[in-house]
């Protein structure tokens, strides 16, 4: 009999898991499992289990995608998805044993992507999709208590720097992606005039157990990267004011306020 | 006043704001539990009944022996919602 390491079972089953065909490969692992169990019956049925097996490989991680991505495949279909997702799977399989980690890469395969290639707002869709999965799965941190600010000295105010809560993200794109996102998670979607919606800031982020897709205004947003990067008030509210439209001081109170009372901040600490 | 005093000022101004405008302060004492046959497929916490193991197992959304965890209270108002696994 021959003597077969489990590596190389492993190897030979794996080759075929999500090839389009079973190949070489694959037979010789058809063969290999028959001559191991001697089972007069073995080569059809063990081919038959081996077609189950890998459709539901290629299944699960077909609908693992089309649940991360559920606008994106409403956009462009159920079919078209389908196929650029299989396409995607055997080009990239999965490389954490964790599915929820799977999924990142098709947001880039989905730009190169020629059939889809026309819709230019598409790949933005999708990384506002993906910062929707990550906040829902991330670490539980409880938000800043606004209280613990109160402590801090007066003269220090402009020196704390602030913790990002771990759900945060933040996405520009030059299209409407928010407004996308919003109407195609609606039952009965209407139509969006994309050249009068315009550019978008969007943060996102989960409150307790809801993810919030809060759309910013531009200097806002700017304000907000700085301070989530681990920036000063004082350095994050100078680099808003010299890098922002019609931004001026007095602006500084209610947009801090503001961005307090969201949750996206975790821990603050006065910088020495 | 110099810049540095007005800045701190603002942030002051800030932390009041944020502070009489801050949603009713429930967060901290939250309590879970768990909740069966709500969890969308795929988006269960753990234990799908037979022949699954864990978290995203689930194969239907609603699924009766699918839990995931909402804030104590909840269950009982969501669709389906149930504090024990169901048939």
């Amino acid at each position: 009999m021959a003597n077969v390491s489990l590596a190389d079972y492993q190897a030979q089953f794996y080759a075929n898991l999500l090839s389009e065909e079973v190949g070489d490969e694959g037979l010789s692992f058809l063969a290999l499992m028959e001559i191991q169990f001697g089972k007069a019956s073995a080569d059809k049925e063990s081919r038959l289990r081996l077609d189950i097996y890998r459709n539901n490989v290629l299944h699960s991680l077909r609908s693992a995608l089309g649940d991360l991505y559920p606008v994106v495949k409403r956009l462009i279909g159920d079919n078209c998805f389908n196929l650029i997702a299989v396409e995607f799977i055997r080009e990239k399989p999965p490389s954490d044993p964790a599915l929820l980690f799977y999924g990142e890469e098709f947001i880039d395969y989905l730009s190169q992507h020629q059939s889809v290639a026309h819709l230019n707002y598409l790949p933005d869709v999708a990384r506002l999709e993906f910062a929707h999965h990550i906040a829902f799965h991330s670490a539980d941190v409880m938000p800043l208590d606004i209280g613990e600010l109160a402590g801090v000295a007066p003269e220090s105010l402009g020196e704390l720097v602030f913790e990002a809560h771990p759900s945060v993200s933040l996405l520009k794109s030059p299209w409407p992606v928010d407004a996308i996102w919003h109407e195609n998670i609606k039952e009965q979607p209407s139509v969006l005039d994309l050249g009068t919606l315009g550019a978008a800031n969007v943060l996102v982020y989960r409150l307790n157990f809801d993810i919030q897709i809060v759309s910013l205004d531009e200097n806002c947003f700017n304000f907000l990267s700085q301070l989530l990067n681990g920036q000063t008030i004082n350095h994050a509210w100078h680099h808003a004011m010299a890098n922002g439209k019609g931004l001026e001081n007095s602006e500084l109170s209610p947009m801090l306020g503001y961005l307090l009372n969201l949750g996206v901040f975790s821990a603050c600490e006065v910088k020495l | 006043m110099n810049n540095k005093v007005i800045l701190n000022t603002a942030v002051a101004t800030a932390i009041t704001l944020a502070a009489l405008t801050a949603p009713e302060a429930e967060a901290g004492n939250k309590k879970m539990e768990k909740c069966y046959g709500v969890a969308k497929a795929g988006q269960n916490d753990c234990k799908a009944g037979p022949g699954t193991s864990c978290a995203g197992s689930s194969t239907k959304d609603g699924q009766g022996d699918a839990w995931m965890y909402v804030p104590k209270g909840t269950c009982d108002k969501l669709v389906g919602g149930s504090l024990k696994p169901k048939k």
